[in-house]
C-alpha cells in the first residue's frame, strides 16, 4: 500500500500535506469530507442512499434539462435560415438529469449510445445545441468563452485514448494542469512527484508516453485528470487499459476521491466492475437517457 | 525508488529549460521562419536606405539647384540705365553683388564663356564675333525669401534692359517630384515587405496550429485561456522574428555602408578618418552611414519581433474561435 492510498483510507487527501488551505467547502461552507458516499455494497446498480440535506448537498453540480447535442449540419432545411441543406447527426436528444455535488453516477450504454459527447457536454468541451446544461452551477450554453476555461480546470478528465501528449514527459504531462492553472514550480514539482508515486510510477517520471506500456500511459492520464483537485471527475473507460488489480486500485481512488467529495461521473463497458463497485447510474442508448438512478 | 525519483525532480532534469508544452519547438521551426525574416529585414533596411538616400538627394539637389541662377546681360559694354558711366555689366554684377539673399556674384570671364560655347560652337567659339551676353552667375544664400530673386530680377531689368535672370525654378520642382516619388516608392516596399512578413508569420503559425491541434485540444480542455495558448505561440513567434530581425540588420549593414561609401562624394568632401590606418579608414566608412540609418536599423529586430508577436497573437486567437 503506497502512502497515498494510506492517507486515503486515513480520510486525508494526498495533496493535502503541505498546504494549509482546508478541503473544499461546500456552499454553506460545510467541509465535505464528512459526507457519506453514493457507492453501495450489493451487486446491482442501485439508487443513491439517503444523505444529510446540507445546502452543499442540495446543490446540483450537474443539472440537463432537454438537452440535445447536434453534430453536422442543421436539424432541418432552413431552420437554421442559413439556407444549408439539412444533415447532421442528433447524438443526445432530450436528456434531463441532475448530479448533486458530491454524487457518483456510472455511465452505461452500448457503444454509439452517445456516452462520450455526453461526457464531452459535461466537460464544457462542446455546447449543447438543444436544452440548458449548468456544470458546477454556470449555465454552458450562456456562459461566455471567457468563464470556461476556469470551469474546465475544475473538471477532470479521464480519456478513453489518454490524450497524453507526445512530446512530455510522464512528470510534464501530470504536471500540465498545474502549470496552466498558474501554481508555484515547488508546489508542482512535491505534488507531481508524490502523485506519480502513488500511481506506480516514479521511476518512470521522465518517459514520455511512447515508452510507457497502455496501463502506465492511463496511470498518467488519470494521475493528470486528478492532480487538481477537481470538483467533477469524468472518467470515460479509465480501467480499460488496467489489469484487474491496477483497476482496483483505481476504484478505491476513484470512491475516496468521491467520499471526501468530489462528483464523479464514469463510463464504462466493464459490468464486472459495476457489480462489484454498485453505485447510481445513467443508461444511455440511441443517444436517450433510458434510466437514471 | 523514490529518493531516486525525487533527485531527478528537484535537479530539474525532468522539466525542460524551457517548458514546451504545445511543442513548438518542432511546429515552429527554427530554420524557415528567421531565415524569412531575415530575408524580409534585409528588403527593409534596404528600403529604408532608399527613403533616407531620396531625402537626402532631395536636399542635396534643391541646395545646389536652388541657389545658383543665372543673369544674362544683353550689350554688355554699353552704359547703364540707371548709372550710365558704368556698363550695363558692371552695374548688374554691383547690384546683385549688394542684394539681399546673395551669398556671391561673379561675372563669367571671356574665356569661361567661350568654354560654355564650346560645346556649341566648336574651337572658333573664341574668335567668331557674334554679339554675346555677359553672363553673372548668382548663389543665393540659403536663407533667402523667396521674393528676394524676383526683386533682384526686377532692379536687374530697371538698371539694364533686357537683362535675364533664370533661377532653374522648373527644374528645382522637377527634381522635388522626382525626389518624393523616389520617397514614396522606398515607404511602398517597406510597406509590402512588412505586410509579406505579416504573411510569413500567419502561415508558419497556421502551420504551427495544424501540427499541434490535438495539443491545443488538450491543453484547452485542461483549462488554458485562449491568453494562454496564443502566448505560447506568440513567444514562440516573437523570438524566431526577433533572431531573423538581428541576420537581416546585420546582413544589410555592410550593404548599407558601402553604399554610403559609394555615395559619400555626391554628398560633398568626405570627413578626414578620425585616426590613420584601416580602422580609422572603416570608421570613416561607418560614419559615412546616415545617422537616420543608424537610428533605424537597430529597431528593424524590433519591429520584426512586434510583427512576429502581433501576428501569432492574431493568427492563433482567431483559431481559437472554433473551439468552445
Amino acid at each position: 500500500m503506497t502512502t497515498v492510498e494510506r492517507r486515503f483510507r486515513r480520510g486525508v487527501h494526498w495533496w493535502q500535506k503541505g498546504e494549509r488551505r482546508p478541503h473544499r467547502r461546500g456552499a454553506d461552507g460545510r467541509a465535505g469530507q464528512h459526507r457519506r458516499p453514493e457507492w453501495g455494497g450489493g451487486g446491482t446498480v442501485r439508487p443513491p442512499p439517503e444523505r444529510d440535506a446540507t445546502r452543499h448537498d442540495r446543490m446540483m453540480m450537474i443539472e440537463l434539462q432537454e438537452v440535445g447535442l447536434h453534430y453536422g449540419g442543421p436539424r432541418s432545411g432552413g431552420a437554421a435560415g442559413d439556407g444549408r441543406p439539412a444533415g447532421g447527426v442528433d447524438v443526445l436528444r432530450g436528456l434531463s438529469f441532475a448530479v448533486p455535488a458530491g454524487g457518483f453516477r456510472w455511465l452505461l450504454g452500448p457503444s454509439g449510445a452517445g456516452k462520450t459527447s455526453l461526457l464531452r457536454l459535461l466537460h464544457a468541451a462542446v455546447r449543447p445545441t438543444q436544452g440548458r446544461l449548468s456544470l458546477l452551477g454556470a449555465d454552458i450554453g450562456r456562459a461566455s468563452r471567457r468563464e470556461l476555461p476556469p470551469l474546465r480546470r475544475s473538471i477532470g478528465m479521464v480519456f478513453q485514448d489518454f490524450r497524453l501528449l507526445p512530446h512530455l514527459s510522464a512528470f510534464d504531462n501530470v504536471a500540465l494542469p498545474l502549470r496552466i492553472a498558474g501554481r508555484p514550480e515547488g508546489q508542482i514539482r512535491a505534488d507531481v512527484g508524490e502523485m506519480l508515486r502513488w500511481v506506480g510510477l516514479a521511476r518512470k517520471t521522465a518517459a514520455r508516453p511512447a515508452e510507457l506500456s497502455g496501463g502506465e500511459q492511463q496511470r498518467v492520464a488519470i494521475a493528470r485528470a486528478v492532480i487538481t483537485r477537481p470538483r467533477l471527475l469524468l472518467a470515460d473507460e479509465p480501467t480499460g487499459n488496467l489489469d484487474d488489480a491496477q483497476a482496483e486500485r483505481l476504484m478505491v481512488l476513484l470512491k475516496e476521491m468521491n467520499r471526501l467529495g468530489t462528483t464523479m461521473v464514469v463510463a464504462t463497458h466493464n459490468a464486472a466492475l459495476v457489480e462489484r463497485h454498485p453505485g447510481p447510474a445513467l443508461l444511455l442508448e440511441h443517444g436517450r437517457l433510458l434510466a437514471d438512478g | 525508488m523514490a529518493r531516486t525519483a525525487r533527485t531527478a525532480v528537484a535537479a530539474g532534469r525532468l522539466r525542460p529549460p524551457r517548458f514546451d508544452d504545445l511543442g513548438l519547438r518542432r511546429a515552429l521551426g527554427d530554420r524557415i521562419l528567421p531565415l524569412m525574416v531575415a530575408a524580409m529585414t534585409f528588403l527593409a533596411a534596404l528600403a529604408l536606405a532608399g527613403v533616407v538616400g531620396a531625402a537626402a538627394l532631395a536636399a542635396h539637389w534643391q541646395r545646389g539647384a536652388a541657389a545658383v541662377v543665372t543673369v544674362q546681360v544683353p550689350r554688355p559694354a554699353e552704359p547703364a540705365a540707371d548709372r550710365p558711366g558704368e556698363t550695363r555689366r558692371a552695374r548688374v554684377t554691383e547690384l546683385a553683388q549688394a542684394a539681399a539673399g546673395v551669398a556671391s556674384a561673379r561675372a563669367l570671364g571671356d574665356a569661361e564663356l567661350a568654354d560654355l560655347l564650346r560645346p556649341w560652337l566648336g574651337s572658333s567659339a573664341e574668335t567668331l564675333s557674334l554679339p554675346l551676353p555677359a553672363v553673372v552667375e548668382l548663389r543665393m544664400a540659403l536663407d533667402a525669401p523667396p521674393e528676394a530673386l524676383t526683386t533682384l530680377a526686377e532692379r536687374l531689368a530697371r538698371a539694364a534692359p533686357g537683362t535675364l535672370t533664370e533661377s532653374h525654378g522648373v527644374w528645382v520642382r522637377r527634381l522635388a517630384v522626382l525626389a518624393r516619388s523616389l520617397q514614396a516608392c522606398a515607404w511602398a516596399a517597406l510597406l509590402v515587405v512588412a505586410a509579406v512578413a505579416v504573411a510569413v508569420v500567419a502561415i508558419a503559425t497556421r502551420a504551427g496550429l495544424a501540427a499541434r491541434r490535438q495539443a491545443i485540444e488538450i491543453v484547452h480542455g485542461l483549462g488554458a485561456t485562449d491568453a494562454y495558448i496564443a502566448g505560447r505561440f506568440a513567444g514562440r513567434a516573437t523570438r524566431l522574428a526577433a533572431l531573423g530581425g538581428l541576420l537581416g540588420a546585420g546582413a544589410a549593414l555592410p550593404v548599407l555602408v558601402l553604399l554610403a561609401a559609394l555615395a559619400a562624394p555626391f554628398a560633398g568632401p568626405a570627413p578626414a578618418p578620425p585616426w590613420p590606418g584601416p580602422a580609422g579608414e572603416v570608421l570613416g566608412w561607418l560614419a559615412a552611414l546616415p545617422a537616420a540609418l543608424w537610428l533605424a536599423l537597430p529597431g528593424l529586430p524590433l519591429a520584426a519581433a512586434a510583427i512576429g508577436f502581433l501576428t501569432a497573437q492574431g493568427t492563433v486567437r482567431a483559431w481559437l474561435r472554433w473551439l468552445p
